[in-house]
């Protein structure tokens, strides 16, 4: 079970401020304790929840950070391989921190029955292209298309009723 | 009053419009709606109703039917450090969850959500705000009166029937919580009598303290998170005027916003315009003449039906318009074809 100490260090994980004793506990954990992982991923998601984030894929972030951290040292950067970070608690303290994220990430991917899935991927506003259905659109879907549009603004400006919301959310794509 | 002007952002004056919405149903009172039940008439009991749904505590499941197609949901709503937070969750079909955190609202979806597909053929970026209409100003267009007493999800509960004056709208038939005051179950319906929507409570605890961890969504693997937000900038309705409107518009209803938006997956603009009688809504989109063309199209989902309609617009190329609300269908088409440039190119 994760007592409080834990919580506070994958709490203080997110915001880079852990130190090197820290970092080898939580590695040690995480490889144990499948709650780190699920803990640090609802962290996550509260927080982009809060702070309206929505720029990169949680999991993609990490790698930027990750290379901007190790820049110069060539045998770490071109192998971000889950493994590799397990063992070696890496030098500088910053690196490190961000390393064990990354372990987190891949080590999220991986839960059972979830292969190759990144944990939470924050999509932009303006959706970065999912699929291409331009012109192609049929009569239908464009019909569904302007169906959702309307539901969610209503769901938006009407904030006294669960029902515009619940259109939303139970909207049907044929 | 201050925990109501809390969730309410921007100003008392929209707080008060966000009520009036509300209330604006409401409108005539006609000679029966002077009974009472528990000592309220029916504008009291609609004035509970929308209390108790912002400002209670409660945490249920409700079926919402539309059409041919029935959905569970679970709503935990409730007030968390100053703020209305909602939390919605789809609880058959595709997993979803959508959760309101005071103005922001965000859906949270598994991978392969074909509603990610749509959101591509939609314009993109933060919704116009479009409540702000109806402040001093009651629309005439329903009638309201008390009905009958009812019990759902083991609750007593009393009739409030909203009825619309003409054709170009729904009735509304809801059911509040007797003690509370909360809607327990609620109906829309046309002008024979049809029922096309019905959402209710299956089962409901009202009043009791909400968990934070109820209200946080659940984690998952591969979850995508999709923000709605809310313009300050788009507001209603803007200075200028919109570049298309409608010669035809049902009484009772009135611009509340309208809007220039991109689609991203084409980069095609749209025209958007929004009208609101202060219950019902109908949105316009305007968009070039896709290159395979369009023909007429009525599509009907629950209460909500969605008209396209090609444009032939004077000395200009054609357009394609499309008219989505909780109308009539006969009314949606004679919207849609009475859209017009109000600008001459």
């Amino acid at each position: 079970m994760m007592n409080d100490r834990l919580k506070e260090s994958v709490s203080a994980l997110m915001d880079d401020e852990v130190d090197e004793l820290e970092l080898a506990r939580l590695l040690k954990e995480a490889e144990s304790d499948p709650a780190v992982i699920s803990l640090w991923s609802r962290y996550h998601l509260a927080r982009a929840l809060m702070k309206r984030e929505s720029l990169m894929p949680a999991s993609e972030r990490l790698t930027v950070r990750l290379r901007e951290a190790l820049a110069g040292e060539p045998s770490l950067a071109g192998a971000p391989e889950a493994n590799r970070w397990l063992k070696p608690v890496a030098s500088v303290a910053v690196a490190a921190a961000v390393a064990v994220a990354v372990v987190l990430g891949f080590q999220m991917m991986s839960v059972p029955g979830n292969e190759a899935r990144p944990d939470v991927v924050v999509s932009p506003v303006p959706s970065i292209s999912r699929g291409t259905i331009n012109a192609a659109l049929t009569d239908r879907r464009r019909l569904d298309a302007y169906m959702l549009h309307h539901a969610q603004h209503r769901a938006l400006n009407d904030r006294s009723s669960v029902i515009p919301i619940a259109k939303v959310a139970s909207f049907d794509v044929q | 009053m201050r925990r109501l002007a809390s969730i309410c952002v921007p100003s008392p004056a929209t707080c008060a419009a966000m009520v009036t919405v509300l209330l604006g149903i409401t409108v005539s009172l006609s000679a029966t709606a002077a009974e009472t039940v528990g000592g309220r008439n029916a504008m009291q009991w609609l004035a509970l109703m929308d209390h108790a749904l912002t400002e209670l505590n409660y945490d249920g499941v409700f079926s919402y039917v539309h059409g041919n197609e029935v959905s569970s949901l679970r709503v935990v709503h409730g007030m968390l450090d100053g703020e209305l937070r909602e939390r919605l969750i789809h609880l058959d079909g595709t997993p979803r969850e959508i959760i309101r955190h005071g103005d922001q609202v965000a859906c949270i979806l598994a991978p392969g959500d074909k509603l990610l597909d749509l959101e591509d053929s939609i314009p993109s970026g933060p919704f116009a705000r479009a409540f702000t209409r109806y402040s001093g100003e009651l629309p005439k267009s329903y009638r309201l009166r008390l009905g009958r007493m009812g019990r759902f999800a083991t609750r007593d509960a009393v009739e409030l029937v909203i009825d619309p004056i003409d054709g170009d709208r729904f009735g509304y038939r809801l059911w509040a919580d007797t003690e509370t005051g909360l809607l327990l179950r609620s109906e829309m319906m046309d002008a024979d009598g049809e029922r096309l929507e019905t959402f209710q409570f299956v089962a409901v605890e009202i009043g009791k303290p909400i968990a934070r961890e109820d209200l946080d969504p659940a984690p998952g693997p591969g979850l995508i998170l999709h923000h709605l937000t809310l313009d300050e900038e788009i507001a209603s309705p803007r200075r200028g005027g919109a570049l298309w409107t409608v010669d035809w518009l049902p009484e009772g209803f009135s611009m509340a916003a309208w809007d220039i938006r991109r689609i991203p997956s084409s980069l095609k603009s749209v025209n958007t315009l929004m009208y609101n009688d202060g219950l019902a809504a109908f949105s316009v989109f305007i968009e070039d003449m896709p290159a395979t063309g369009a023909t007429d199209q009525v599509s009907r989902r629950g209460g909500t039906v969605a008209v396209a309609h090609p444009l032939d617009v004077p000395e200009d190329h054609p357009r394609l318009v499309t008219v989505v609300g909780e109308i009539p269908t006969g009314t949606a088409k004679r919207i849609a074809a009475s859209v017009k440039r109000t600008v001459p190119r």
